[in-house]
């Protein structure tokens, strides 16, 4: 009941910031309308794939750039909120694609730069803790299964809406959350 | 188990909570850096400009008219480069030339065609042309020969 509702006044707030951005005139406040609805669920999104907070904080500034710039070619077949988070999992994939190509170098493990970084970023009395170990878990998954896990598990997200940011068949996320779940599981079972 | 049975799984590992926050007043700012950097023109390319296409079009159509134009300019040389451009071509055609003096010879019975001999944008009429040639040095050359 909850989820509908919810459901429902997200789409009337799309609704508003589209109409505000067709003016000009009242353009500037659909922009503060698109941030202030969805820079947190952004930033997390991307903070969890990432880490480090500086990069999340590029990429999700990208991501609304990206996206303002390109608001006036938006469709109406998806929700705002999707085709935003859409916008910044390809800029995520695509950072942490970088970041395994640096200097040319053969494919390079990035797991224990993001665990530095994990460390770097988390209070210093929380290693011991669930949320931390479920970070470590978490981080020796491929990209795209730590992506459906984070979306599905944290985020709640419904797998017709993963379908749309992903661009993966329902079948296929249901089963790579699947797999991460099990993966996930069994870390903590030996940690 | 298959993944359609994952839906129903219990999907709590204890926590839904991150062990990392935002900076303190992260989200106030955000809006504001972001708003200032969407009125930012974005770097631009040099030569995506109008201003350096533009530019780039008139120098080669510049310089195609100057390749063009070119032998027409030299019309407009001074007297002095004009005289110095047809001693080269007479001195040129004279040491092709296997009889000096016979053309000298010929020359004074049969003027020589010189507007044929120089090239058409050596404005120069075929007295002045002889007042360049030293007949002299011509028929020592030939003497030598």
């Amino acid at each position: 009941m909850e989820a509908r509702h919810e459901a429902r006044h997200a789409i009337a707030i799309d609704r508003e910031i589209l109409m505000l951005f067709a003016e000009e005139s009242t353009r500037e406040r659909a922009f503060r309308l698109l941030m202030k609805h969805y820079q947190k669920r952004l930033y997390w999104h991307v903070r969890k794939m990432v880490i480090d907070h500086d990069e999340a904080d590029d990429l999700v500034q990208e991501s609304f750039i990206k996206a303002w710039k390109g608001l006036s070619n938006f469709r109406d077949e998806s929700a705002l909120y999707t085709w935003l988070y859409r916008i910044a999992t390809n800029l995520c994939l695509t950072h942490l694609a970088n970041k395994r190509k640096r200097f040319f170098l053969p494919i390079h493990d990035i797991t224990p730069d993001l665990e530095a970084q994990l460390k770097a970023s988390s209070a210093s009395d929380s290693a011991g803790r669930i949320e931390y170990k479920l970070q470590q878990a978490l981080l020796r998954l491929p990209d795209k299964q730590r992506l459906v896990f984070n979306l599905r598990y944290y985020e709640e997200m419904p797998y017709e809406e993963m379908s749309q940011v992903l661009g993966t068949s329902e079948g296929a996320l249901k089963a790579s959350y699947h797999h991460a779940y099990k993966k996930v599981e069994n870390f903590l079972k030996q940690h | 188990m298959s993944p359609k049975a994952v839906v129903n799984e219990n999907q709590n590992f204890g926590t839904k909570a991150l062990p990392f926050e935002a900076p303190y007043g992260y989200f106030e700012n955000l809006p504001n850096k972001v708003w200032a950097k969407t009125q930012v023109e974005p770097a631009k390319i040099f030569w995506k400009q109008p201003t350096f296409r533009y530019g780039l079009a008139s120098f080669l159509l510049l310089s195609l008219a100057w390749w063009i134009w070119k032998p027409v300019s030299s019309l407009d040389a001074t007297q002095e480069e004009l005289n110095a451009l047809a001693t080269v071509e007479i001195a040129d055609y004279l040491l092709t030339h296997s009889d000096p003096q016979g053309m000298v010879l010929m020359a004074q019975t049969a003027p020589v065609n010189w507007e044929e001999i120089l090239p058409s944008h050596v404005a120069i009429s075929a007295e002045d042309a002889w007042s360049l040639v030293d007949e002299s040095e011509i028929i020592a050359a030939w003497e030598e020969l």
